[in-house]
């Protein structure tokens, strides 16, 4: 207790861990079966293990983010920015020359280890904003040095994202960049050149992929629940039978029927599926809970924050994995069409993992830096009821 | 400052709403997947992920009387190969065709193909499949899979009457086909999970049904009388170059089939080898004017309506008589003769006057009594009932030849059924081939019972007929079922062939004989008709006859036991235990010249042994009492007559 002192949240550290434990519970089930018939693996506990150690390496590579104040971190956000865009470019030169099967460009490996650079961009875009709108509080109103500069950061990654076939995180960065945007202050007359502009380009992607039409009829039909089950999508299909298969209380640990090469992505995108069909409706309730929980605690760290950095940077941060949260059960249980994006804290991914470790260090180290000041909020408060 | 902090906290608030507002949403839809839609998606998880697979019920066996197996089930084995698979394709084919007598280049032929499975043997023993299972590399390219058979170990004996069953385990002839229902039971399932590609695994606490096997059957049949009669059946059948033969064994006084032959015949092992003829059960699914042997149902109505009695002298016209301007001839010009000779000789004109004498209505009554133009009603697909008109058209020359076997067809199995009741004391019987029905446990769910149909003359009368049918063997038409020492009585029958046009065939014949011994308390009743005997005789006297003699001898020499089973008539003059006695038996078979196979006497009695030697033309040589513990000659040596045959008996063990 000597080196996590109990200045910062506790309890938001305490809801975490219970989910990342949940998390390491269900990696185990959710991927015993593809470990074993996979004759890559051949080992139950791969995925498992695997796991395991990029929590360690990723809870360790988090602690600075927990023990320098992120005030001080605050004026290393141009490198921040300047590192993510040299990997978003490098990741794109290094995937021509080393070609990936499925054609994505989103990875790099060095050594056993491939990282994602994307997942930095978006920790970096989330620096930044909050970092420029501390510092340019009175540009705040004028559209050309207020709005514009931040714009043009988030669309260049958001296009160096892109390039690297990865839509879904793209198209999230760009959420979370206008959430931070929206909480910093952004006018309300800038955001129509966003919407415009988003606009423009569903329509865009529509016109160049007229498949895509068919894809959100059908999502429509499957959001109206009038499509058989047989006719559904085959990811979709199967995430709703697992999920459905769960009913109240679920098929107990370990019992999952989707895991068994049914659900495609069982220990990732899809882990949910597993966890609402091995715990029921109650699961999937409980852990639904808590990353409400969680955003609420998070959301308080962001408001008790006394600078703007920080509080935005709270916002962003678990804005960010609240909106993972809602965007990959969203797209379980059919509510939004089928991304690639990971549960928080349940799914395997280690740059997901590393992103969502710096992230909870980062707030921790918030809520730590907040409680720094209590005599000031006590004074505060005394001054108010003085007026 | 602290007014832009709380224009944030209201903006994020703002957006916070919009975010839990979604988790709302997606609480709702899991609500409706997991709770109020979640028996659809149940029922789709559990329809994907269990698969019922089928265990298949052995189907029962069939065994004859004595428990031998008929029909059975073996293991065998499949063999493939998945091509791809393959390591080292000479190797494996060098191997694998030391087990499989295929020549290796074949097997490399077979490997040689962009399919993924091809089969290399569908039939191979279990035994072949342990040593390939043990002595073969790269099993992984190999697939053996377990099929049930049904295998017939006694090859064609009996084959018409057993039938056999089809691949898919399913009978299609014989008593298979009849008996399906019963044979084949029930088939279990047992439910496995299947993964997402495909792959089945055993998990616990999933439905099944164990398979109920089929029920087993015994039959009636001897395989032992079975091989004889069908033996002598196949000889007669070549040496007569006839179009075929048939021949059954019954027991006359329970109805009990004991043997039923049919040459050609057919192994049901590998059924489709041979024509679809074959597969006929003849002596039930195919007619024929019985002839002459049909006499003896004349008789049998004279006798019983006390019209005529064996000493009566019946007039026999120069051996010839008209009806209808039909000249109905003798096949030798005889005297007029007592009724008894007119049986002894086959006398037509002699048989045509005493049905004459008996009238149409009667005759036709008795012909109807005694089971013809019925079907018999045993327990075997195909029979049918035979051929004779109606009352109505029996007109005085129809009513003349068919007192003498003409102008009526039916079938072997009629005719043995109404000799039966000749040769049991007047009662006609079911004919019987199952005697029981036995659940796999063991329950016995059906008996073959002796079932009396009707009486159908006097014992009186039947005793009489005995004696008629005894003289024509003894010294009548049927002397060449003659043997010394066995009192058989019987009947020879010679019928031209109806030809297509209606006539009769000038030079196609069935030659039949019916028998039955012991000729006053008979126990075995056999009939035997070559149809259509070529090269030489084509009597019932001289081609059938000797085939029931012959079955009759070699069944008596094969069993000891068949004259033994009524010892208590064994009278001794003196004590046994004092040296030799001396012993009268009823009957003194010396037929028996010339050499014989020892039996096993051990553990009989001294009077069986004495009977045996007796029967056998040995002298036997008793020490001590109780039963045979030793014997000179042993078991399995050729004697000769007149040897001696000393044993050693003991009270002890």
């Amino acid at each position: 207790m000597s080196l996590f002192s109990k200045k910062h949240d506790t309890i938001f550290l305490y809801a975490v861990l219970i989910l990342v434990a949940m998390g390491i519970i269900f990696q185990f089930s959710a991927s015993s079966k593809i470990n074993v018939s996979s004759e890559q693996y051949y080992n139950p506990n791969h995925f498992l293990i695997n796991h395991l150690v990029r929590l360690a390496v990723a809870i360790l590579i988090a602690l600075p983010f927990y023990f320098i104040h992120y005030k001080k971190l605050k004026k290393y956000t141009p490198y921040l920015l300047f590192i993510t865009l040299g990997l978003l470019i490098f990741a794109l030169i290094y995937n021509k020359m080393h070609p990936h099967p499925t054609g994505t460009a989103r990875w790099i490996t060095i050594g056993p280890m491939t990282i994602q650079p994307s997942e930095f961009a978006k920790l970096a875009l989330i620096f930044f904003i909050a970092a420029f709108y501390e510092d340019f509080q009175n540009n705040l109103n004028s559209f050309a040095f207020g709005f514009l500069p931040v714009i043009i950061v988030a669309v260049i990654y958001f296009f160096l994202i892109v390039a690297g076939k990865d839509f879904s995180t793209a198209g999230v960065t760009i959420l979370i960049a206008g959430i931070v945007l929206i909480a910093g202050g952004a006018k309300f007359r800038h955001w129509v050149w966003g919407i415009v502009l988003f606009a423009l380009s569903s329509i865009g992607a529509i016109i160049i992929r007229p498949y895509r039409i068919t894809r959100i009829k059908q999502y429509l039909h499957i959001l109206k629940g009038d499509i058989p089950i047989k006719e559904m999508p085959y990811q979709i299909r199967h995430s709703l039978v697992s999920l459905g298969n769960g009913r109240l209380i679920g098929t107990g640990l370990g019992d999952s029927t989707g895991k068994n090469e049914f659900l495609p992505e069982p220990n990732t995108d899809f882990i949910f599926s597993i966890v609402g069909e091995e715990t029921g409706f109650l699961g999937a309730l409980f852990i639904l809970g808590l990353f409400l929980f969680i955003f609420y605690r998070g959301l308080k760290i962001a408001e008790r924050s006394d600078d703007i950095f920080g509080s935005l940077l709270a916002f962003g941060l678990i804005s960010s994995l609240f909106v993972y949260t809602l965007l990959n059960i969203g797209v379980t249980c059919g509510l939004l069409p089928v991304t690639g994006l990971p549960l928080p804290f349940i799914s395997y991914g280690g740059t997901a993992v590393l992103f969502n470790s710096i992230a909870v260090a980062l707030l921790l180290n918030i809520s730590k830096g907040k409680l720094n000041n209590e005599s000031i909020i006590k004074s505060r408060i005394i001054n108010t009821h003085a007026e | 400052m602290r007014e832009t902090l709380s224009h944030i906290r209201k903006k994020t608030r703002f957006i916070s709403i919009f975010m839990v507002i979604f988790w709302c949403l997606i609480v709702l839809r899991l609500f409706s997947i997991q709770i109020q839609n979640s028996g659809t998606y149940r029922n789709y998880s559990l329809n994907m992920s269990h698969k019922q697979k089928e265990i298949k019920a052995q189907r029962g066996i069939i065994t004859d009387r004595k428990g031998r197996g008929l029909a059975i089930n073996v293991k065998r084995y499949s063999i493939g190969v998945h091509p791809k698979e393959i390591t080292d394709k000479n190797e494996l084919a060098l191997i694998l065709s030391k087990y499989l007598n295929v020549k290796p280049t074949d097997l490399i032929n077979k490997f040689n193909t962009s399919k993924n499975f091809v089969f290399i043997d569908r039939d191979i023993s279990s035994a072949t499949a342990d040593s390939i299972k043990k002595h073969i590399p790269c099993l992984k390219a190999l697939e053996l899979e377990e099929n049930i058979r049904r295998q017939y170990p006694y090859n064609d004996l009996a084959g018409q009457t057993l039938g056999f069953t089809s691949v898919d385990n399913i009978g299609i002839e014989g008593l298979e086909k009849f008996f399906d229902d019963k044979l084949s039971g029930e088939a279990g399932f047992q439910t496995f999970f299947m993964t997402g590609t495909g792959q089945y695994e055993t998990r616990p606490n999933l439905p099944c049904r164990e398979p109920e096997n089929g029920n087993n059957i015994t039959l009636t049949l001897d395989i032992e009388y079975q091989n004889i009669l069908h033996e002598e059946i196949v000889a007669a059948h070549k040496k007569t170059q006839a179009d075929k033969a048939m021949g059954i064994l019954m027991d006359p006084n329970t109805g009990d089939i004991l043997a039923m032959a049919s040459s050609p015949t057919i192994d049901p092992n590998n059924y489709q080898n041979y024509p679809a003829e074959n597969r006929k059960n003849i002596p039930l699914t195919d007619v024929f004017e019985p002839g002459s042997t049909f006499k003896i149902f004349t008789a049998a109505a004279a006798l019983e309506e006390s019209i005529i009695f064996p000493e009566d002298t019946i007039e026999t016209h120069q051996g010839f008589i008209i009806i209808q301007t039909e000249k109905i001839r003798d096949h030798e010009t005889l005297p007029d003769m007592s009724f008894a000779d007119v049986i002894r000789h086959s006398s037509n004109v002699g048989t045509i006057r005493i049905a004459q004498k008996l009238g149409t209505p009667t005759l036709y009554h008795y012909v109807r009594k005694f089971g013809f133009d019925t079907k018999t009603g045993i327990l075997l697909p195909g029979e049918v009932q035979g051929i004779m008109k109606d009352i109505d058209g029996w007109t005085p020359l129809r009513s003349a030849q068919i007192s003498m076997g003409q102008g009526i067809a039916c079938t072997a199995l009629q005719l043995v059924c109404g000799y039966a009741a000749v040769a049991n004391g007047g009662i006609l019987l079911k004919p019987q081939i199952v005697r029981s029905i036995s659940e796999p446990k063991g329950n016995i769910v059906f008996t073959g019972r002796t079932q009396k149909l009707r009486r159908v003359i006097s014992e009186e009368t039947a005793r009489t007929l005995r004696g008629l049918l005894l003289n024509t063997v003894e010294a009548g038409t049927g002397f060449k079922a003659k043997v010394n020492g066995m009192d058989i009585a019987g009947k020879t029958g010679t019928s031209q062939k109806t030809t297509p046009e209606g006539g009769y065939s000038r030079k196609d014949y069935i030659a039949s004989f019916v028998g039955f011994f012991p000729a006053d308390k008979p126990k075995l009743l056999c009939a035997v008709i070559v149809d259509n005997p070529r090269g030489g005789s084509y009597y019932g006297s001289s081609v059938s006859a000797p085939v029931v003699k012959n079955v009759f001898k070699r069944i008596v020499n094969l069993s000891e036991d068949f004259f033994f089973e009524e010892t208590s008539e064994i009278q001794y003059a003196e004590s046994p235990h004092s040296g030799t006695p001396r012993l009268f038996i009823n009957k003194n078979i010396d037929d028996f010249n010339g050499t014989f196979t020892m039996p096993d006497l051990k553990g009989m009695s001294a009077a069986k042994v004495i009977q045996l030697c007796n029967s056998r033309g040995l002298k036997p040589i008793l020490e001590g009492s109780g039963k045979v513990i030793e014997q000179e000659p042993r078991k399995g040596k050729i004697v000769n007559t007149g040897e001696l045959c000393k044993v050693k008996l003991s009270t002890e063990g």
